[in-house]
């Protein structure tokens, strides 16, 4: 009989594996031994229920702080506490006893049962985000239970046998045991040893063949010890030197702003049995774009609760992405209720560009867009993106001198300013513009029937949600209904906002960038430009583009874009590439929402984490990893098939990711000169 | 094919040298706005932590008392009060 210490987890069980022939009882300790948790002090998830229990008070009509519910949770705590151990040895206290005076002294109300359900439920849910199964010996306690050993987990913490159970379910291993025990329940702790007697008289054990495993000298090994039975004591060196880590990231992040982003990067990291080898792609995902998406959406969601914003449209295809990392990590930051209503929204330049003419016709900005990418070139482009039919507009072309394949964009040589001239003199004309509206009427009013099944006009504020850059998408989509008295108002929130065109902000009509918006002086967020297609490419739905609304008698039909051409093959092949990307990019985001609730922090503390991770994985990034992220193909319709001529003489500029390989490993000062070059080309813009 | 949290607890890809390298670089090209740094305390910190304190932690749980003991003695002579 007697207690032994272990340093190492499979150091222990290898003993245990040794041992396990003379065994027929085996009692475990939950938490640091069958289960750890990725924080190193368990008290820090009392903090969001505090921050939960005050907006539910609110909700209620009582103002109190976070800090003042934890403070009077505490002194409840401890007032139970010391009345527990003026009847028993140990000083224990029970949840669902101590919640509910707290909740019946910070709402007046006798009857708190419904609001302690969602309580507990929050901060079980809270638990179980944080814990995680040590496979090691999950594995072996496993084997004992199939070599028929009876196995008990015995742990000393105010959490009732029931909602332990709920851990252990959640962990994944409560059906090989046979029974969970908690001092809550009886008072009857291991910390004095009064807890060994109790498991053995009420489930009949005896002393002998009895081993029981845990972590702490005194309760698990000692205590035991006296009783009469074997103890194994884990003292994992490992375990310890990780929770020193989490500790340092999380109080250093308190009054050094830059920790905090770490922090949270430290909490949302896999253990255990979840950190399995990955594919690069899938650590990017995971380790770089989620938390930038992550922050992101919480500041979209805190934007839409301060505006009142009462339903979020995430715009295709990027917004697909958008909206499943909301629907994992959102609701954690905000369990009190109060989001607003989420939808995805099928729409796209292609197909809101010819439905934003049939009320104000085709516009000179418009137009002007429509030449932004270097494919585009003459009016057949314009046709092909306005959804003009080209044969009508002939005879216009003609009272102004034009030609269908005349060059209207200066990025293409046979360009004529003349040329450009009497173009803009018909998009003044009122002929021309009354046969634009006529052609686009029908997919306009596609739209407003497809907007109006999507529930638009039934909100006073709504939101857009989109990856970037310029806003042409809201453009579109603000114009197209600017006919209508009931349309909402419009935030739309990118993630960058490169705005290289006049956005037509209004009272109604607001747009902000995010990560990075041009109005914002910001290099560290700049070099989010370095790979837009990256962005692009890691959040784009695994549905074709939106090719336009079609009217039908019954009401609309979306028209998408056909996949079985080359474009619709390379962006097949692209997503085949890029789908361990999403996959770790979704399967943090979970994580994500949990561990941000911990630290109840927001994007403007995680920022300059998020800054240093674009900065050194987009203008500093390491060769290997250009190689693997890089995108192959990325091409839409919007961007034609024209290809500018390239002019003698001068130097086609590059960006770092379109290097070749051996450049960006052997030249040393390529970096430095083309982040200078860019923080200068940011300056000028 | 490699972990998320390595075997030093550490991102894989982002890795504590990796923040040095910027913080040193930060120091002669303006990288942008990382709100104070990581100062290089925490940084000398974070890499002992990360690459060297494996050493400690073996001895401290086998010798706690004694790691205790140096622990507090250590405090006396590098805090002042």
């Amino acid at each position: 009989m007697g207690r032994e210490e272990y340093y190492s987890l499979s150091a222990l069980v290898k003993e245990g594996r040794k041992r396990q022939s003379g065994l027929r009882v085996v009692s475990f300790d939950l938490f640091d031994t069958l289960v750890i948790r990725r924080l190193h002090d368990p008290d820090l998830v009392k903090q969001p229920v505090a921050r939960y229990i005050a907006a539910l008070a609110g909700q209620a009509g009582v103002r109190v702080t976070a800090e003042e519910v934890q403070e009077l949770r505490d002194s409840i705590e401890n007032r139970h506490r010391q009345e527990t151990g003026e009847s028993f040895e140990d000083q224990e206290a029970c949840y669902p006893e101590f919640m509910a005076e707290l909740l019946r002294t910070l709402t007046g109300c006798e009857n708190t049962e419904e609001l302690l359900g969602r309580v507990t439920s929050f901060e079980m849910g809270m638990e179980q985000q944080m814990i995680i199964p040590r496979t090691e010996i999950v594995k072996w306690l496993r084997e004992l239970s199939l070599a028929g050993k009876r196995v008990f987990v015995v742990s000393d913490i105010y959490l009732p046998a029931d909602h332990l159970r709920t851990i252990v379910k959640g962990a994944g291993f409560l059906d090989a045991v046979e029974e969970v025990v908690s001092s809550a329940d009886t008072f009857l702790a291991k910390a004095s040893g009064a807890a060994y007697p109790f498991v053995a008289e009420k489930y009949g054990l005896e002393k002998d063949g009895w081993l029981h495993v845990g972590d702490n000298p005194i309760s698990d090994g000692l205590r035991p010890a006296e009783f009469g039975i074997d103890a194994m004591v884990l003292k994992d060196a490992a375990e310890r030197r990780r929770k020193s880590i989490v500790k340092r990231y999380i109080n250093y992040s308190k009054g050094m702003p830059f920790w905090r982003g770490r922090a949270l990067q430290q909490l949302m990291l896999p253990h255990e049995g979840e950190n399995e080898r990955q594919p690069a792609l899938y650590r990017e995902g995971y380790g770089f774009l989620a938390p930038i998406i992550g922050g992101f959406l919480q500041h979209v969601a805190e934007r839409c609760l301060e505006q009142s914003v009462t339903k979020i449209f995430f715009l295709s295809r990027e917004g697909y992405t958008f909206k499943r990392f909301w629907e994992r990590a959102i609701p954690s930051l905000y369990p009190q209720g109060g989001l607003p209503e989420i939808e995805y929204l099928y729409v796209s330049r292609m197909a809101l560009a010819g439905a934003s003419c049939a009320h104000q016709g085709l516009t000179q900005t418009n137009a002007s867009i429509a030449f932004l990418p270097k494919g585009n070139r003459d009016f057949r482009d314009i046709c092909r993106i306005f959804k003009l039919d080209l044969d009508a507009l002939v005879p216009h072309l003609k009272r102004f001198e034009l030609h269908p394949d005349d060059c209207l964009s200066a990025q293409h040589s046979g360009y004529d300013p003349d040329v450009e001239r009497r173009f803009h003199s018909m998009l003044a004309d009122e002929g021309f513009q009354a046969e634009v509206r006529k052609q686009t009427r029908d997919s306009s009013r596609a739209m407003i029937r497809y907007f109006e099944d999507a529930g638009m006009f039934e909100h006073q504020n709504i939101a857009l949600v989109d990856i970037g850059w310029l806003g042409t998408i809201q453009r579109f989509l603000y114009e197209g209904l600017e006919h209508r008295k009931d349309r909402p108002r419009i935030y739309g929130f990118l993630l960058g906002a490169t705005r290289g065109v006049v956005f037509p902000s209004a009272a109604d009509n607001i747009l902000e960038g995010v990560i990075y918006d041009k109005f914002r002086f910001d290099m560290a967020g700049s070099t989010v430009l370095y790979a837009r297609d990256l962005f692009e490419e890691a959040c784009r739905a695994p549905h074709p583009t939106l090719n336009g609304y079609t009217l039908t008698e019954d009401g609309y039909q979306l028209e998408f874009r056909q996949e079985d051409d080359e474009t619709g093959r390379a962006e097949q092949l692209q997503d085949k590439y890029f789908e361990p990307l999403q996959r770790g990019l979704l399967d943090a985001a979970q994580r994500y929402g949990a561990a941000s609730a911990i630290l109840g922090y927001s994007i403007w503390d995680y920022k300059p984490w998020l800054n240093y991770l674009m900065v050194s994985k987009l203008a500093f990034p390491r060769s290997s990893e250009i190689a693997k992220i890089q995108h192959k193909y990325h091409l839409d319709d919007f961007h034609g098939k024209h290809k500018p001529a390239s002019k003698r003489g001068t130097k086609q500029l590059k960006t770092l990711w379109e290097y070749p390989h051996y450049q960006l490993k052997y030249n040393p000062f390529l970096r430095v000169r083309l982040y200078m070059r860019h923080i200068y080309d940011r300056i000028c813009e | 094919m490699k972990r998320i949290f390595n075997s030093n607890y550490d991102l894989t890809g982002n890795e504590n040298l990796r923040i040095c390298k910027t913080f040193l670089l930060s120091k002669v090209v303006p990288l942008g706005c990382f709100r104070g740094g990581p100062g290089p305390r925490c940084l000398l910190m974070f890499v002992y932590l990360h690459y060297f304190s494996h050493i400690m932690f073996w001895f401290m749980v086998r010798h706690e008392r004694l790691a205790l003991r140096m622990h507090s003695w250590m405090r006396k002579i590098l805090v002042r009060r």
